[in-house]
Order: structure tokens, then C-alpha cells, then sequence
């Protein structure tokens, strides 16, 4: 069993570390995914958050069916979809303060993403389309399958496949256009 | 940002605080519902032992010598006819007319609902709404019927309505028989017909996590104990939680649901 299902088993069976372990090693990584979304590193920080009081307050059923990764990032990106709903216009998000969300979008980066090589490649991915961001985000620094990626974004595994196919393409097009070859990423 | 620990300290006291009071909102609701319930099934009840008392029961009096005297038996109830479910109506005896060709249709085996014990209810009617699509009126409505009602994604705030239209800030889950019913109603009369249905059946919208099934479990041995309603079957199918009461002949016979009533809650998350 996948540590983050045996760590909310323990948490449902009344062990609240299990919740302080989810937390520790998911954090991040859905924020990160999170943030793909809403683009603003501070909102994905406050839905990551949510996503996980969502687990202490509702204390949804999770299956064994699904990686629990799948399942919590599935749940994140249904808080933020509803938070993008509530935003009527997106692009009216303050001025102020930009600085340091950029400043902490940069720090989690690095802190999960670590290789100077995947932050390059998080960065470029940035400029993509968003269909395309959240399908190599999930394949290339999440490890997701297909299967599991289609699930989340509920796609089957021919579209999935097509999609990264494009996404790649994509991303291979901006590499080259910063000069750098696609395939030293 | 904060750290790992300082969210995970911030997730648990807020996460509690939430639960909390979730579970003492949804306490009340049951209460509520529970009470409102009990009270039709006694109505029920005792409408139909008046029914039965005039209609089936014959007067012995004593007779001036004090040899009992038998009055003369009533009219004969009539005999139930096959093609409909059989039940007496509750209120004058007289045997209930199911029209032919309901506009509903036939069931989808999708839609029914089966007993606990793997068998088919025997009074279940095909029509969810009854004859006239006007739910109630011959006892067939919600016979074999999960009611699962609707809840945005993200569930913020509980719908307080069946969910058979999307809300503007959520995806909505709509059951197989709010779809059914939206197709062949249309959604202005399948409106109408579900909110309805609330009147009848005690419905909890809340989304319920394990914790949420000792509640329930209590609540059914509580309407076990205090209202000598057989309910202790409480299941789990596909992520959807059942509470399901048996009710006896006596007091399925006046109670509209027909002869098994029960609640059901909607835990899905997969949108229909």
C-alpha cells in the first residue's frame, strides 16, 4: 500500500500523525499542481490547505482502486476548479504583492523541484497551454500513468496519450525557441 | 509560506472545528427527520387498523342473554387484481386503480433498488412518481428507490435542494432516478415531483465519511428501540450509504412509501 493510504488509514483509525505525515509529503507537490490552476503561488498554498481539511473534517472514503495521490491531487484540483468558478474574472487578481509570490513561487520550486534542470523545464512548461502544463506536469514530476493522469483530468488513456503527445511537441517548440535542445532537458 | 508543520497543526485544529459542528448540524437533521418520520408511520399506522377494525374485524356484541351475537360480516374486500400492486388504499379500503402505460416507463434494472436480501421488493411499482406522476398517491412512490441527492464538488455548503440542475459554483451529482426523471418528466415537472419526495423520506444531503456511520448506526438503534422500527441494516454499496427500515405489513399499509421505506445518502465522487 502507497504511505500516503496507510498514513490516512492510521489518521481514520485515530492517529493524527497520520494526517502531520500526508501533509509532510504531499504539501508541496499539490501546491505546485495546485498552482497551475490559479496561478498564484499564495491561493494554491490556501487550497493545498484546504484539500487537507477537507480530509480531516469530511474524512472521505478513499479506494484502494486509485494511487492516493491521484485521488488527493483530484480533490485539490476540485477545490480549485470551484475557486476559479468563484473568480469571475480571473484576471482580475491584485497588483500588490506580486514580487513575493513570485519570490515563494520560485522557493517551493526549488524546494521540491531541487534539479536546476526540472525548475528550467517547470518554468518553460509555464508558457504552454494549461491542458497542456497540467498533463506533463503530472507525467514528468509526478510520476503519474496514463491511466492515473486520466482519471484526475478525466480523459481515457487514448486521449491522454494524445494530449502528451502534444504537450510535447509544445514544450519542444519553446525549448528551442530559448535555444537550449530539447532532448538535454 | 509555512511549513510542512505549521499546516499540518492548522489543518487539524480547523479540520476538528469543521467536524464538529458538521456532525451536530447533521445530529439535528437526523433528530428532526427522525421525529417528522415517526410521526407519519403512526398516523399511518393508526389510519390503517381504523381501516382494518371497519372493514375486516367483525363486531361480536353481547347479546341480551349475554350469548355473544355476531354482527353480519361486512362487504367482502375486493380481490386484488394482479396488474396492480395490491395494496388497499389507506384511507376507504377500496382497492387502488394503477393506470396502464405510466408515463414513466419501465424501470432501468439500474435504477431499483434491491432488498437486503438479494431479492426484489414484491410491491414495487415501475412508476417512481405513480400514475399521475404525482408522487405518493398509491403508494408506489420511492418503492425500491434510492434517493441520492446532490452536493457541489468541493462541497462547501450542503444543497439544500435535490441536485438536478448543476449549482453555479459546483459540479453536480444527480442519481439515476433524478436523471430519469428530468428525461421523462422534463425538468419543470421533475422539480416539482422530487422536491415532493422530501416530504416523504427524510433526507440528509451531507456528504458522510466513516465516522459519520456511527451516528447512523445509533440513530437506526434508537428507531429500533424507542419506535419498534426494524432498521438495523446500514450497508455501504460503491461508496453510497444505506439506512433502510422494514417496515411490517401493518404499518407499510398506510405509510405512503409503500412497504419499505428508508433513507439514503449520497457519497460519490464521481460525478453521474
Amino acid at each position: 500500500m502507497e504511505n500516503g493510504a496507510s498514513s490516512y488509514r492510521r489518521f481514520l483509525e485515530g492517529d493524527e500523525n497520520g494526517i502531520v505525515e500526508i501533509v509532510r509529503d504531499y504539501k508541496d507537490g499539490l501546491m505546485l499542481y495546485l498552482n497551475g490552476y490559479v496561478r498564484n503561488i499564495h491561493t494554491a498554498e490556501d487550497l493545498t490547505e484546504d484539500t487537507f481539511i477537507r480530509l480531516v473534517a469530511k474524512r472521505p472514503r478513499y479506494s484502494d482502486r486509485y494511487a492516493f495521490k491521484t485521488w488527493l491531487y483530484a480533490i485539490g484540483r476540485n477545490l480549485a476548479i470551484d475557486y476559479l468558478r468563484r473568480q469571475k474574472r480571473r484576471s482580475e487578481q491584485p497588483l500588490d504583492g506580486m514580487e513575493e509570490i513570485l519570490a515563494d513561487e520560485v522557493s517551493v520550486e526549488k524546494q521540491y523541484l531541487r534539479e536546476e534542470r526540472k525548475i528550467l523545464l517547470f518554468r518553460l512548461m509555464d508558457r504552454l497551454h494549461e491542458e497542456y502544463r497540467q498533463v506533463l506536469y503530472l507525467y514528468y514530476f509526478e510520476n503519474l500513468r496514463h491511466e492515473e493522469i486520466g482519471r484526475l483530468l478525466h480523459k481515457n488513456r487514448r486521449q491522454v496519450e494524445n494530449l502528451l503527445y502534444r504537450a510535447k511537441q509544445a514544450l519542444k517548440r519553446e525549448t528551442e525557441k530559448e535555444g537550449f535542445r530539447h532532448e538535454d532537458l | 509560506m509555512k511549513t510542512y508543520e505549521e499546516m499540518a497543526e492548522s489543518v487539524l485544529r480547523i479540520g476538528k472545528e469543521k467536524r464538529t459542528a458538521e456532525l451536530r448540524k447533521r445530529k439535528i437533521l437526523l433528530t428532526g427527520g427522525t421525529v417528522a418520520l415517526c410521526l407519519l408511520l403512526a398516523f399511518g399506522g393508526f389510519l390503517a387498523q381504523r381501516s382494518w377494525k371497519e372493514n375486516v374485524v367483525p363486531a361480536v356484541l353481547p347479546g341480551e342473554d349475554g350469548v355473544p351475537v355476531q354482527e353480519p360480516m361486512p362487504e367482502p374486500m375486493p380481490v386484488p387484481d394482479p396488474q396492480t400492486d395490491g395494496l388497499p388504499d389507506p384511507v376507504n379500503g377500496t382497492q387502488q386503480e394503477q393506470v396502464p402505460g405510466e408515463i414513466n416507463g419501465p424501470v432501468d434494472p439500474a435504477d431499483r433498488q434491491d432488498s437486503s436480501d438479494g431479492q426484489e421488493q414484491k410491491n414495487g411499482s415501475a412508476d417512481i412518481f405513480g400514475p399521475e406522476g404525482n408522487p405518493g398517491k398509491d403508494g408506489s412512490l420511492m418503492n425500491n428507490y434510492s434517493v441520492y441527492y446532490g452536493i457541489d464538488s468541493a462541497e462547501t455548503e450542503p444543497q439544500g435542494v435535490p441536485c438536478y440542475a448543476a449549482p453555479d459554483n459546483g459540479v453536480c451529482y444527480r442519481s439515476p432516478m433524478v436523471e430519469k426523471a428530468i428525461r421523462e418528466l422534463g425538468p419543470e415537472n421533475a422539480e416539482n415531483a422530487i422536491l415532493q419526495i422530501k416530504g416523504y423520506l427524510f433526507l440528509n444531503n451531507a456528504q458522510c465519511g466513516e465516522g459519520d456511520m456511527l451516528v447512523f448506526a445509533q440513530e437506526a438503534e434508537r428507531l429500533e428501540r424507542d419506535a419498534g422500527i426494524s432498521c438495523g441494516l446500514v450497508r455501504e454499496e460503491d461508496g453510497v450509504y444505506h439506512l433502510e427500515m422494514e417496515l411490517t405489513p401493518e404499518q407499510a399499509a398506510g405509510f405512503p412509501a409503500g412497504n419499505e421505506c428508508g433513507w439514503f445518502l449520497f457519497f460519490r465522487d464521481q460525478p453521474v
